[in-house]
C-alpha cells in the first residue's frame, strides 16, 4: 500500500473550518450530523461570559436544512408537524415539532419563510425519507440543501449592535421570530433573530461559496464588540441553561428510539407547540389519546444542591427510583446545578422532595423547579438594548 | 471396554462446544472425528505452503458472547479482528463502500439517493429491534406451544408476552420481518437499486431461496443478530483462520479434562431397550457410553448413524424431508499480491471487510433461477475477502489469501453431478467475474481450491452441501427446527441428542446449538450422573 490516502469518505470540515481551526486555541473538538465542530475553543468560563454578557458567534452547520417548494407547502407543514408549522408567515418563523404516527417526537426544528415561495426547514436529524414520505400527495417539493448552505449564530446581549456595526442595516427592527433578506457586500444572506440560548441572537445564513467572507466580514465589522467564537459545548450548556431539551441527550428520535426511549412532545414538555384542536397531523390521534389519558412520563427541570455534579443519574424518591437525570450542568448564570430529568409522571406534585447520589456515595437532594432556568427580557424586546 | 459418561461424534464447532459445556460440568467426555482434523466446517488449513485457508466459514459474527465467556476462549486463542465495513460492487462502476460510522455511512448512501441514505436509519432501528427480539431465543430452547406441563407453558408465555410487550404494531411487524421476501421489505424503505443490493447481498447468503422468495427477509435478520462485543451485527476475521474457533474450544475442552480422537468415524449408535449406550466406530471399535450426543446433520444424525427399527413409525420420512438443499460454493485463493478493483480506490477502508460481486437485485434472482434450473451458474453472486489485509499470519509477506463464497451453485447439475470438468468450469466462472471486477487479479493467483457442495458433503458431512445443515426458512427455524419432536435436542432414542446446526437456533459459526443442547443433557442426566458418583 502506498502512502497516498485518496480516499476521503469521513466526517467532513464545515464551510467554516479554515477560521473555526484558526480560532480553536484548546483543539477540541466534536462531530454532529458528519461534520467536524469546535467543542471548546478556550474554556468554557470564559465563551459562557462572552454569551452572557457580549457577544459570541458559533458555526451552526451542523443542522440538516430542507427547502420546500409548491403550491402546498402550508397544508404540508401543518400535516408534518403538530398542526401549526405552516402558518409562517412570509419574513418569519417559528417552532415546530415532527411526529411520527404514535405520537413519538422524531425532532423539533425551525420553519422560515423569507419570501412567499422560500421555505425551509431546520432539523437536528436527518430525515428527507420521512419528510418525502409524508409529501405523498402534496404539491410540495422537498431538497435537502444542508451541504449548501452555510449557518452560523451571533448571540449575546450585544449582538444586534454587533451586527448592525457589521453592516446588517435595520436589524433593530427585526422582532423576535423575524426573517430578513440581506446583502453583505454583493453576498445575498438571510438572517433569522431566534436563539436556543435563551438569550438576545441571530441566526446568519449564506451560500457556501460565500461563507467565509460573510463570516469575516461579520467578525471584523464587530470588532468593536469583541466576538468571542462559541464551541458546542457552552451551547449546549446555554440551551440546558434556557430550558430547552436536546436531542440526542434528553430524547431520542422516534425514528431511531428503542421501544422504551420513545417520548410524544406532552411528556418532554413541547406541548406548545401542537394544536389538538386544528384538522389532521401526523401523530394526532395518538397525542389525544395522551392528553386524555394522562402521559406516563415527564421531562423537568430540576435543581440539586451543593457544586459538584452528582455520580449517578438516577433520582429516587425516598428509596424509589422514579426518574433518570438526562442532563445537568453547572450553571455560571444560576450558580447552581441545573438540570433535566425524566420522571415517572405518577411521581410529580406529590412529595417534591428528590435524591440524586452524589459523588461521595451520600444522597444530594434535588428539586423539581419550572423551566427555563434562565430568561434574558432582552431577547423579547425589539429594538433590543443596545449594549 | 471403553466407557465415557458422553460421546459427541463429530468435532465440528457445536460438537466442541458441546463436549467443553459438558466437560465443565464434571462429566468424561469424549469427542469423536472422523477427519485428521477438528473443526468441521470452522477450520483452518493449509493447502498450499505458507498459505492458511479458512476452508468453509470465514467470517465470524454469530458466535454467542456467553460462550467466549463461559469457556474463556480469548484465553485459549481466540482473536477476532473486527472489520468495519463491506464493499458492493454493481459491475457498472457504481459502488457503495459501508462504514460502521452512521454519519459517513449516510454520506456514502447519499451519494445514491438522500433519502434512502435516511430511511437507513430507520430501516437500522427496525431491524435491531427485530434482531432483539429473536437474540434471546438463540440461548434457550425454543418456545413449544404444543407443551402441557406448566414449566414449559410458562417459558413459552414467558417468551411470547416478551413479543406481547412489542404491542400490536411490533407483532405486525415481527410477522412482516419473518415472512416478506428481502426485495419487497427492503422496497419498504429504499429506492436505489445500488443501495437495496447491498442490503440484500446478506439475504441470500446459503439459502435455497431468492431475494424475491418470501422469507428471504428473515435471512438478513438471522445475519444481523451476531454481536461482537455487544455491536449487533459487526462481522470480524478471526487471527489464524476460522479454525482457530474450533482449536480455542479444543483447548478448553482439554482444559476441563475431554478427550479428542480424530481419524475415528462412528458407522453406528448402538440402542438398547431404545436408550443410547455407545457407538461403533467405522473400525469396529466399540465404545460405551451414558449418552451419546451427535453433532453431525439431522440426515446423517439419523438416518446413516441409526438402526431405522427402533424409530417410530414414519419419523425417517420426516425426518428424510428436513430440506437440505445446498446452494454454495467456495474458492479459496493464494495470491501474488492484493487484487485491486478498479472502480474503488485502492485505500478504500471497507476492502477489509466483505467485497460482493453481485449486480442488482433482479441479477441476484437470476442467478437464483439458474439455481432451480439446476444449470451451471452462468453470473453467480459472489462474496469475497481478503483476510490476510487484517491477519499476516495467514500468508508469507505481500502475499494474500481470498476466500470466495458462491452463491447459487446447485447441489446437481441437471446434466449430471460434480465432475472435474463442471468443478473447473465453475471455477473459471468465478475467476472470470472476479477478473472483470479486478483485472490482473488472475495473473496473481498461485493456487485455488474449489469446493462445490460435492466436496463439502464428502469431506464434512454437509448433506447436499447445505452449509447451514438445512436451509433456514421459517418452516425449519425455532420449534420447527429441525422437526418440532426434535426441538429441544432429544430424540426418539433415549440418551441420544442433537447439537448440530440442523438444531435451534440454525446455522453459523454461533455455537448456540452445542451450548443448547449441552444444558438440555445436564439436565436429563446428571443427577443421575452426579448420584452414582462418590463425592
Ligand atoms: C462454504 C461455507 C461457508 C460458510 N461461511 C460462513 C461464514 O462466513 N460465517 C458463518 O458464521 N458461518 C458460515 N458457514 C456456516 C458454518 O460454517 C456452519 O454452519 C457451522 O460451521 C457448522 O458447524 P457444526 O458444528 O454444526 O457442524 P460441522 O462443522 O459440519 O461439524 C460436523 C463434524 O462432524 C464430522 N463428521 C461427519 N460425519 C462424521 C462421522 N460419521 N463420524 C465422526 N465425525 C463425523 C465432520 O467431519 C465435522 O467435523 C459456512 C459454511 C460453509 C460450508
Amino acid at each position: 500500500m502506498t502512502g497516498d490516502r485518496t480516499w476521503d469518505l469521513a466526517v467532513q470540515p464545515t464551510p467554516l473550518h479554515l477560521r473555526t481551526s484558526q480560532f480553536n486555541v484548546a483543539n477540541r473538538w466534536t462531530d454532529e450530523l458528519g461534520w467536524t465542530l469546535p467543542s471548546v475553543y478556550s474554556s468554557i468560563a470564559s465563551e459562557h461570559a462572552a454569551l452572557r454578557n457580549a457577544c459570541t458567534m458559533s458555526d451552526l452547520t451542523a443542522l440538516a436544512t430542507y427547502s420546500l417548494r409548491g403550491a402546498d407547502v402550508g397544508s404540508y407543514l401543518n400535516r408534518l408537524a403538530g398542526g401549526t408549522a405552516g402558518t409562517v408567515k412570509v419574513g418569519a418563523s417559528r417552532r415546530a415539532v415532527m411526529c411520527d404516527d404514535r405520537g413519538g417526537l422524531i425532532a423539533e426544528g425551525v420553519v422560515m419563510r423569507a419570501d412567499t415561495a422560500d421555505w425551509k426547514l431546520t432539523l437536528p436529524v436527518r430525515c428527507l425519507d420521512w419528510l418525502t414520505l409524508s409529501a405523498r400527495g402534496f404539491d410540495c417539493d422537498i431538497e435537502d440543501v444542508s451541504d449548501h448552505v452555510c449557518a452560523f449564530a451571533v448571540e449575546g446581549p450585544s449582538s444586534c449592535a454587533a451586527l448592525l456595526a457589521a453592516g446588517f442595516a435595520g436589524l433593530e427592527a427585526l422582532r423576535p421570530g423575524g426573517v430578513r433578506q440581506l446583502k453583505v457586500g454583493s453576498a445575498g444572506v438571510t438572517v433569522m433573530r431566534r436563539s436556543a440560548t435563551g438569550g438576545l441572537g441571530y441566526e446568519v445564513r449564506c451560500a457556501v461559496s460565500d461563507a467565509l467572507f460573510v463570516f469575516d466580514r461579520t467578525r471584523r465589522g464587530a470588532e468593536l464588540f469583541r466576538p468571542v467564537l462559541a464551541g458546542e459545548q457552552v451551547r449546549s450548556l446555554a440551551r440546558l441553561e434556557a430550558g430547552h431539551c436536546r436531542l440526542r441527550t434528553d430524547y431520542e428520535s422516534a425514528l431511531i428510539a428503542r421501544e422504551v426511549d420513545r417520548r410524544s412532545p406532552l411528556e418532554l414538555g413541547l406541548g406548545h407547540l401542537v394544536n389538538l384542536d386544528v384538522g389532521p397531523f401526523t401523530g394526532k390521534a395518538a397525542l389525544v389519546r395522551q392528553k386524555r389519558e394522562g402521559a406516563h412520563r415527564a421531562l423537568v427541570g430540576i435543581e440539586l444542591d451543593g457544586a459538584s455534579l452528582p455520580e449517578g443519574r438516577l433520582l429516587s424518591m425516598s428509596t424509589e427510583i422514579v426518574g433518570r437525570i438526562s442532563s445537568l450542568g453547572w450553571s455560571p448564570a444560576r450558580k447552581r446545578i441545573i438540570g433535566l430529568a425524566d420522571v415517572r409522571a405518577a411521581s410529580l406534585g406529590v412529595n417534591r422532595q428528590l435524591s440524586a447520589t452524589g459523588s461521595d456515595g451520600r444522597p444530594v437532594s434535588a428539586r423539581i423547579v419550572p423551566r427555563p432556568f434562565y430568561v434574558c427580557p432582552n431577547a423579547h424586546r425589539t429594538p433590543p438594548d443596545a449594549h | 471396554m471403553e466407557r465415557f459418561d458422553v460421546i459427541v461424534i463429530g468435532a465440528g464447532h457445536n460438537g466442541l462446544t458441546a463436549a467443553a459445556y459438558l466437560a465443565r460440568a464434571g462429566l468424561s467426555v469424549l469427542v469423536l472425528e472422523k477427519n485428521d482434523y477438528i473443526g468441521g466446517a470452522a477450520v483452518s488449513r493449509e493447502v498450499e505452503p505458507g498459505f492458511i485457508y479458512s476452508s468453509c466459514s470465514y467470517a465470524l459474527s454469530l458466535l454467542r458472547p456467553e460462550i467466549v465467556r463461559d469457556l474463556d476462549l480469548t484465553l485459549h486463542g481466540l482473536r477476532v479482528v473486527p472489520y468495519e465495513g463491506s464493499v458492493t460492487l454493481m459491475g457498472d462502476g457504481r459502488y457503495i463502500a459501508s462504514s460502521s460510522h452512521p454519519d459517513v455511512m449516510r454520506r456514502e448512501l447519499a451519494r445514491h439517493s438522500g433519502s434512502d441514505a435516511d430511511a437507513y436509519h430507520r430501516y437500522g432501528r427496525d431491524m435491531r429491534r427485530q434482531a432483539d427480539i429473536i437474540a434471546p431465543w438463540l440461548m434457550q430452547s425454543p418456545p413449544d406451544p404444543a407443551a402441557l406441563s406448566p414449566t414449559k407453558i410458562r417459558k413459552t408465555l414467558s417468551l411470547l408476552a416478551d413479543m406481547r410487550s412489542l404491542g400490536q404494531e411490533g407483532l405486525e411487524g415481527a410477522i412482516r420481518f419473518w415472512t416478506l421476501s428481502a426485495s419487497d421489505l427492503l422496497d419498504r424503505y429504499f429506492d436505489s437499486d445500488v443501495v437495496k443490493a447491498h442490503l440484500a447481498a446478506s439475504a441470500v447468503i446459503g439459502t435455497g431461496l431468492g431475494p424475491m422468495s418470501p422469507g428471504s427477509a428473515y435471512i438478513m435478520l438471522h445475519h444481523r443478530i451476531g454481536g461482537l462485543d455487544g455491536a449487533a451485527g459487526s462481522w470480524g476475521h478471526v487471527r489464524g483462520g476460522m479454525g482457530t474457533v474450533s482449536h480455542a474450544l479444543a483447548a478448553s475442552l482439554k482444559s476441563f479434562g475431554g478427550e479428542i480422537r480424530t481419524s475415528s468415524g462412528v458407522s453406528e449408535v448402538k440402542v438398547s431397550k431404545k436408550r443410547a449406550v455407545g457407538v461403533v466406530l467405522e473400525d469396529g471399535t466399540q465404545i460405551d457410553a451414558g449418552a451419546v450426543v451427535s453433532g453431525l446433520e439431522l440426515k446423517r444424525s439419523v438416518l446413516s448413524l441409526l438402526d431405522w427399527n427402533a424409530l417410530p413409525k414414519g419419523f425417517t420420512d420426516r425426518v428424510s424431508e428436513f430440506r437440505t438443499r445446498g446452494s454454495s460454493a467456495k474458492l479459496n485463493i493464494a495470491l501474488d499480491g492484493l487484487p485491486e478493483f478498479k472502480d474503488l480506490p485502492h485505500d478504500c477502508p471497507s476492502l477489509d471487510g466483505d467485497i460482493r460481486l453481485c449486480g442488482t437485485i433482479s441479477d441476484m434472482e437470476r442467478a437464483y433461477d439458474d439455481w432451480k434450473e439446476k444449470v451451471m451458474p452462468r453470473d453467480p453472486y459472489i462474496e469475497m475477502v481478503v483476510p490476510s489485509r487484517l491477519d499476516p499470519t495467514l500468508a508469507p509477506p505481500g502475499k494474500h489469501v481470498a476466500s470466495v463464497f458462491v452463491q447459487y451453485v446447485p447441489d446437481t447439475l441437471i446434466g449430471g453431478s460434480w465432475t472435474d470438468a463442471n468443478r473447473a468450469k465453475l471455477e473459471e466462472v468465478v475467476l472470470n467475474k472476479i477478473e472483470r471486477a479486478a483485472p490482473g487479479f488472475r495473473n496473481k493467483i498461485r493456487h485455488v481450491e474449489t469446493r462445490t457442495p460435492a466436496e463439502l458433503e464428502s469431506e464434512i458431512g454437509l448433506t447436499q452441501g447445505n452449509i447451514f445443515h438445512g436451509e433456514l426458512t421459517l418452516d425449519q427455524l425455532l420449534f420447527n427446527r429441525p422437526l418440532p419432536e426434535l426441538a429441544h435436542y432429544r430424540t426418539p432414542v433415549h440418551g441420544y441428542y442433537l447439537c448440530g446446526s440442523s438444531t435451534h437456533p440454525g446455522g453459523g459459526v454461533m455455537g448456540a446449538p452445542g451450548a443448547n443442547a449441552a444444558n438440555t443433557i445436564l439436565a436429563d442426566i446428571s443427577p443421575r450422573l452426579l448420584r452414582s458418583r462418590p463425592a
